[in-house]
């Protein structure tokens, strides 16, 4: 996988959540990385208030106390690198999820508007499923996810059938 | 930078396609029927490949194939089928028609690039 699809940080499914069925699965992963993305937005945000605070009080401290205020800027340095750094990791979630909503938007339209049926719910789930475990699903998550509830639906279905990519 | 033709009769579908396809550094051209991507052919487009749906208002992907091959300079383009359907004797038909490969859809960024890399010299 690239890094587009492995958001820094993420720890793979809670180990404490039961068995369930193939949309609670999929909703643990999503759920867990917008949860993840929250928590480095909120880090962005209080760099962000704690630089307003101080640009709006600089023009009084810096008239009484030049030094201290340029040192309470220094000061700031080492949270503005930190706030940076989270910053960039919101930037790989954010570019995570548009993948997936692109990747989905093309899933749902499969089908339907050529003379093909549309796939009924679950092949559909099937299918969405199935990308996610392709594109999305790291390594570690992939085992446990395996070891809890096998492999995915879609490929047990696949066994014996016509290969989905055949080069002529 | 090389083009791709996608020809999809889904704005979905071929957004999604389009994506993957520049974000990996193609040029992208796309035609919504098989009349619009002959007319793409004859205003001059001389992609590197070619990737087309199989059910589509109109011709379908292997009737388009069989057009795009009695084409002078189009006769060795690489053609790709990407379909839901993945019966055999279709399969067969798209290749007698001069496809080089069959995908069945959904495809996944990471798969589709590992066969346009096999085909794309």
């Amino acid at each position: 996988m690239t890094d587009d699809h492995d958001p820094p940080g993420a720890q793979g499914p809670r180990p404490d959540r039961p068995p369930d069925d193939a949309e609670t699965r999929l909703s643990d992963v999503i759920r867990q990385h917008a949860s993840d993305l929250e928590g480095h937005f909120a880090r962005v945000e209080d760099v962000l208030v704690t630089v307003a605070g101080l640009c709006s009080a600089a023009p009084g401290i810096a008239a009484e106390e030049p030094e201290a205020s340029y040192a309470r800027l220094l000061a700031l340095r080492a949270d503005l690198d930190l706030a940076l750094q989270e910053a960039d990791i919101c930037a790989q979630y954010i570019r995570f999820f548009r993948k997936v909503f692109v990747d989905f938007i093309g899933a749902l339209s499969v089908g339907g508007t050529g003379g093909e049926p549309r796939p009924p719910h679950a092949a559909l789930a099937d299918r969405m499923e199935r990308m996610l475990w392709d594109s999305y699903f790291m390594d570690e998550q992939r085992k446990v996810f395996s070891d809890r509830f096998g492999t995915p639906a879609a490929d047990r279905a696949d066994a014996g059938a016509a290969p989905r990519i055949e080069l002529f | 930078m090389k083009e791709i033709l996608i020809v999809d009769d889904s704005r979905t579908m071929l957004a999604s396609i389009e994506e993957i396809l520049s974000s990996n550094g193609f040029k992208v051209a796309s035609a919504m029927s098989a009349d619009e991507a002959m007319a793409r052919f004859r205003d001059g487009l001389r992609p590197a490949l070619m990737i087309t749906d199989l059910n589509m208002p109109g011709k379908n992907g292997i009737e388009l194939i069989a057009d795009v091959r009695k084409l002078p300079r189009q006769r060795f383009m690489p053609i790709l089928m990407l379909t839901t359907e993945s019966k055999q004797d279709l399969r067969q038909q798209a290749k007698e028609a001069g496809a080089t490969g069959w995908i069945v859809k959904p495809v996944n960024e990471t798969s589709l690039m590992q066969v346009i890399e096999q085909i794309l010299p």
